[in-house]
């Protein structure tokens, strides 16, 4: 607040956009994009998706202000303050309802896990529907997780920061994807109402042994035996690792459509139709990970092979060693960066730390003035695990530093 | 396979006093800092010797995989689930001398035995 228009960030290309954008909703810096897609041929500039996630930021925080050029290609956001879902900023009986487009082919886990970030720092509840032709439940060809992973590996993890009152994530509408990788026509109900000052500081230094293994099998508009076929195959690798695996089952029917076709109005359509397998593994000291993998949109794959395949992701996942799965890692990571000026640590499998996401993600934090991170060697747990220790930030709440 | 085996033969190429000072150096992309902390280029031993040779076969190296994440286009996108080879993974986690390896990771494990191990 003492300066008022402090320096843009600069970042280029629409990598890791959201999780940029929500830094700086967090830290209150303004941020400029530019070079977001400048060669593609088709869809130059920013995706259905980002501007949908746009509107979120818009709809949750009050006094934003956002500009995008006329090609979509440069994209100057400059944030104000969180407010969450409080009357008379666009909540109507407490709700945001967030509509995503047809077009959208994220998960709505691309909206839900960067929200989740937000939520705590926010000064009313945040209570957002997610709605529309465009919500995707399950596991996405473009690399998101599912709503159930959301809810069973991510959410638990807030409560390692003293943040655990009134979080629910309900789904009450499922969907796959929609034809052509596009859309599907689930629900999502997200209600997160524990607002911190800051998060407190953790140290996370032992992975523990997986004890258990939960899953969630999902299918919309097909069988139920599909459900069974992939259960049946997880569960043949898993049973030999963990006497612990439960799998539910969750059949529902795939939403129907108005018709686009204008000769035959009240013709319509399904959507969403396909199934797919969520499984986290959960150790003996709290550490969560998981997999996912759900149906392609064009089909032709047999419910054995997705839960043959998703079961190898879960042990891969598993292996790769540390407290904290390469899926978690960015949200525990902020959230480390974001609390209190303290050290916090987290004991993380050297293949997570060194992956790209984890290197971004870094240098991100830098760029928004977060400290370096400091890495050693673990002494505990996997051989090749790695310590990593994040200083905060010491931002936290500014709706609540004020108030 | 390939890839499989060329990683498990430089498991020692991971040393962290290499990724500290690689991981906020700006010049080289995130993608150039995993490959060189993995020591899946000719530069990993950074500490050690290495001839004007081994500096051409990095730059070579370094052109191909580029050239191929740009025939992928898919580059920038954020993927939360990274894109496995599921032929790789299921040749990896179906032989049971892997799958014993792990187990050390689960409550299953025989922790008598490997104490007297």
């Amino acid at each position: 607040m003492s300066n008022p228009s402090p320096a843009l960030v600069r970042f280029q290309t629409q990598k890791s956009l959201a999780h940029r954008l929500t830094l700086a909703t967090l830290t209150g810096r303004p941020v400029h994009i530019s070079q977001i897609r400048p060669s593609s041929p088709t869809d130059p500039g920013l995706a259905p998706h980002e501007i949908s996630f746009l509107r979120l930021l818009e709809a949750v925080t009050n006094g934003s202000h956002i500009e995008i050029s006329y090609t979509g290609t440069t994209l100057v956001y400059r944030p104000g303050l969180i407010t969450g879902s409080s009357p008379g900023s666009g909540a109507s009986g407490g709700v945001i309802r967030h509509e995503l487009p047809a077009g959208c082919t994220r998960g709505v886990s691309y909206f839900l896990v960067p929200l989740c970030l937000l939520a705590p720092f926010s000064k009313a509840p945040i209570n957002v529907l997610f709605t529309g032709s465009g919500v995707i439940t399950s596991a996405t060809p473009t690399g998101d997780m599912s709503a159930d992973s959301v809810r069973t590996a991510i959410l638990p993890l807030y409560a390692q920061f003293g943040i655990s009152n009134n979080i629910e994530l309900r789904i009450l509408r499922r969907s796959n994807v929609g034809a052509g990788g596009k859309g599907g026509a689930g629900e999502v109900h997200l209600v997160f109402g524990h607002q911190v000052r800051l998060p407190k500081t953790v140290h996370i230094m032992n992975p523990g042994r997986v004890k258990k293994i939960r899953g969630v099998a999902y299918c919309t508009g097909v069988s139920a035996s599909n459900n069974a076929r992939m259960i049946e195959e997880a569960r043949g690798i898993l049973n030999s690792m963990t006497g612990d695996t439960y799998i539910f089952s969750d059949v529902s029917s795939a939403a129907y459509l108005p018709s686009k076709d204008k000769s035959n109005p009240n013709q319509k359509r399904k959507t969403g139709v396909g199934f797919g397998l969520s499984l986290v593994a959960e150790s003996s000291t709290g550490s969560l990970y998981s997999a996912d993998l759900a149906s392609p949109p064009a089909g032709g794959v047999p419910p054995e092979d997705i839960g043959r395949q998703c079961a190898y992701q879960l042990l891969e996942s598993v292996s790769l060693g540390g407290a904290v799965s390469l899926a978690a890692a960015t949200t525990v990571l902020t959230l480390m960066a974001m609390g209190s000026e303290d050290v916090g640590r987290l004991q993380l499998g050297r293949d997570v730390l060194g992956s790209e996401t984890l290197i971004c993600l870094a240098r991100d934090l830098k760029a928004f003035g977060a400290s370096g991170w400091g890495v050693r060697d673990a002494n505990t747990g996997q051989e090749g695990d790695v310590v990593v220790s994040v200083v905060g930030r010491g931002v936290g709440n500014v709706g609540r530093k004020i108030a | 396979m390939e890839k499989a085996r060329r990683m498990h033969s430089t498991q020692k190429k991971y040393r962290i006093s290499d990724f500290a000072r690689l991981i906020y150096d700006e010049s080289l992309a995130p993608a150039e800092v995993v490959r060189k902390w993995r020591g899946e280029d000719g530069m990993a031993d950074l500490a050690d010797d290495h001839g004007p040779e081994e500096a051409v076969e990095e730059d070579e190296n370094f052109f191909r995989k580029a050239k191929h994440n740009d025939d992928d286009g898919n580059n920038n996108e954020d993927r939360l689930i990274p894109k496995y080879d599921y032929d790789t993974l299921a040749q990896k986690w179906s032989n049971p001398e892997n799958l014993e390896s792990l187990r050390q990771r689960f409550t299953t494990a025989n922790l008598m035995k490997e104490r007297n191990g």
